[in-house]
This record gives structure tokens, sequence and C-alpha cells, in this order.
């Protein structure tokens, strides 16, 4: 077979920048499979005088010129395929940090993470303010000396539910359902 | 007027399955699938169709093999039995959706 280098070390680098963004057990099958479908068609679109052409084809050699080759069809054809992030992406299935499945649970549980936490506060200042003497000013200094406790106390809570819920979205049997199913029997 | 491309690409999105399962009764290599699916009007591109292929299979709707025919290996797929009967199921799905859609728009 003969080829042009430019096309197969352009078609090579491509191949080899999607497996690097697949999993292992992925990664020789589609790329092997992806050689071997862009070599299929870079040499079909190339060779344009002796096949039936597509509409798509026809528009692909005008654009580069009377006579493309290999490694215009190629570039084309690679620009037409997207980032190779975004096609080896498309192998796998969507990554959530927490899915559609979880968020309404999350978010209820972060709700009431955040009223607990507010009334919490509300009380403790309460409480700080009947302590002291009782002018407005030891009130603020009371609010502003629990303000940064409050707030480490907020983001490690924050932070502790974030983790327990992305934990369980790994953890929790995927269903093969697409979302909008999954969205349903999540929500009780 | 032209359909926004989103919207079209939406709509059509549902009936690439049908329209791959329904090309697959005898086995095709991908580029060969993209080809015959074009020549019958249906446009599809290689990004989409390649990783759609590995989900049916993975949902045991095809079977693939790799198999050197002519220059280079290719990977060959073909329907499963299972992806035969989703095939008529989704024929009779699409049948039933074109009358209620040809009712609802007439």
């Amino acid at each position: 077979m003969t080829k042009n280098s430019k096309a197969t070390e352009m078609i090579d680098r491509y191949v080899e920048e999607v497996g690097q963004n697949l999993p292992r057990r992925l990664r020789g099958d589609v790329k092997a499979e992806m050689r071997s479908s862009l070599e299929d068609s870079a040499l079909e679109d190339s060779a344009l005088e002796d096949s039936a052409l597509e509409d798509s084809v026809e528009d692909r050699s005008r654009a580069a010129g009377p006579a493309p080759d290999e490694g215009q069809v190629v570039e084309m054809l690679l620009k037409e395929l997207g980032p190779p992030e975004k096609m080896a992406a498309s192998y796998l299935p969507p990554k959530y940090l927490i899915g559609p499945r979880l968020y309404p649970t999350f978010a209820l549980v972060l709700k009431i993470v955040l009223v607990v936490a507010g009334v919490g506060y509300l009380i403790a200042l309460g409480v700080a303010f009947s302590q002291t003497a009782g002018t407005p000013g030891d009130a603020v200094d009371a609010l502003l000396g629990m303000l940064p406790r409050f707030a480490s106390f907020m983001f490690e809570t924050l932070g502790i539910v974030g983790l327990v819920f992305a934990i369980l979205e790994r953890v929790l049997p995927a269903s093969k359902e697409p979302p909008r199913e999954k969205e349903e029997s999540g929500h009780g | 007027m032209d359909v926004p491309d989103n919207l079209a690409l939406e709509l059509r999105r549902g009936v690439i399955v049908l329209a791959v399962l329904s090309q697959l009764g005898e086995e095709q290599y991908g580029y060969a699938l993209i080809k015959r699916l074009t020549a019958q009007g249906l446009e599809i591109d290689q990004g989409t169709l390649y990783p759609l292929l590995r989900r049916l299979e993975a949902d045991g709707l095809l079977e693939s093999e790799w198999r050197v025919e002519g220059s280079r290996p290719r990977r060959y797929y073909t329907l499963s039995p299972a992806g035969a009967q989703i095939l008529r199921a989704l024929k009779d799905e699409w049948e039933a959706l074109g009358e209620v859609m040809e009712r609802i728009l007439s």
C-alpha cells in the first residue's frame, strides 16, 4: 500500500491522542478500529475520480482545490472529527462528579445543611449576646468573632457532603438506562 | 426556512439507532456503513457512528469481529439475535410514531 507519509503520520498522531484519553481496556481496540476507518475514508476520499461521490466528499474536494492530496483530505477529515479528547469522551459514558440520579438528593441534603447551620449560627449568636452585657457593640463583636469558625465549619461540612455524594455516585451500581429514566427512579 | 442545526440534529438523533440497526442484517464495517447510509440520504459523521457501534455492541445488540479483507483489518459488525428482536420492535415503534405524527401534523 503506497501512502502519503504525512497523511499516515497525522492519522497516527490523532489516533494516539484519542487512545491516551481512553481507559486501557478500550484503548487498543478503539485505536485499531479508528485507524482502519480513517485510512478507509482517507483513501476513498482522495481517489476522487473513480468513485461514485457523495455530496460531502465533493464539497470536501472542492474546498481543497482541484487535486486534493491525501494529506489535505486527512486534515479535513480530522477537523471534522473534532478534538481527540472529545472523540475519546464519546466512547465513554458521561462523567459526573454527582450525576442526575443523585443530584436531587444532594441538593436536598445541601439545603437542609444550610438551613440547620444558619439556624445554629443564629442560636449561638443569641446565646453569646445574652451572656455579654448587651451593648450593640458586643453583639457585633460576637457576630464577627464567630464568623471565621462558622466559615470553616461550612467549608468542611459542604466538602464532606460533596465527597460523600461523589463516592456514592461511583459506588452505587450504574444502571444502563439513559439519564432521564434514572432521574425518575432516583428521586423519592 | 432552514431548521436550526441543533433542532434538526436532535430530531435525527432518535432515529439513528434504528437506521444503523436496519443496515446490519448483513455485516458491515464502519466506513462502509457510513457510505451506505449517506447514499440513502442519511448523513452521519464518523465521530457519531463509531462510538455508537461500540455502545450497541456493549448493549448486546451487535456482534463484531476483526477480519482482514482487502488491504487492512476491519471490524465487521452484524446484528445479534437480541439486536434483531430490538430492530423489529423499533420498526413497529417507528411506524406507530409515524402514524401518530401524521395525524398530529395534518
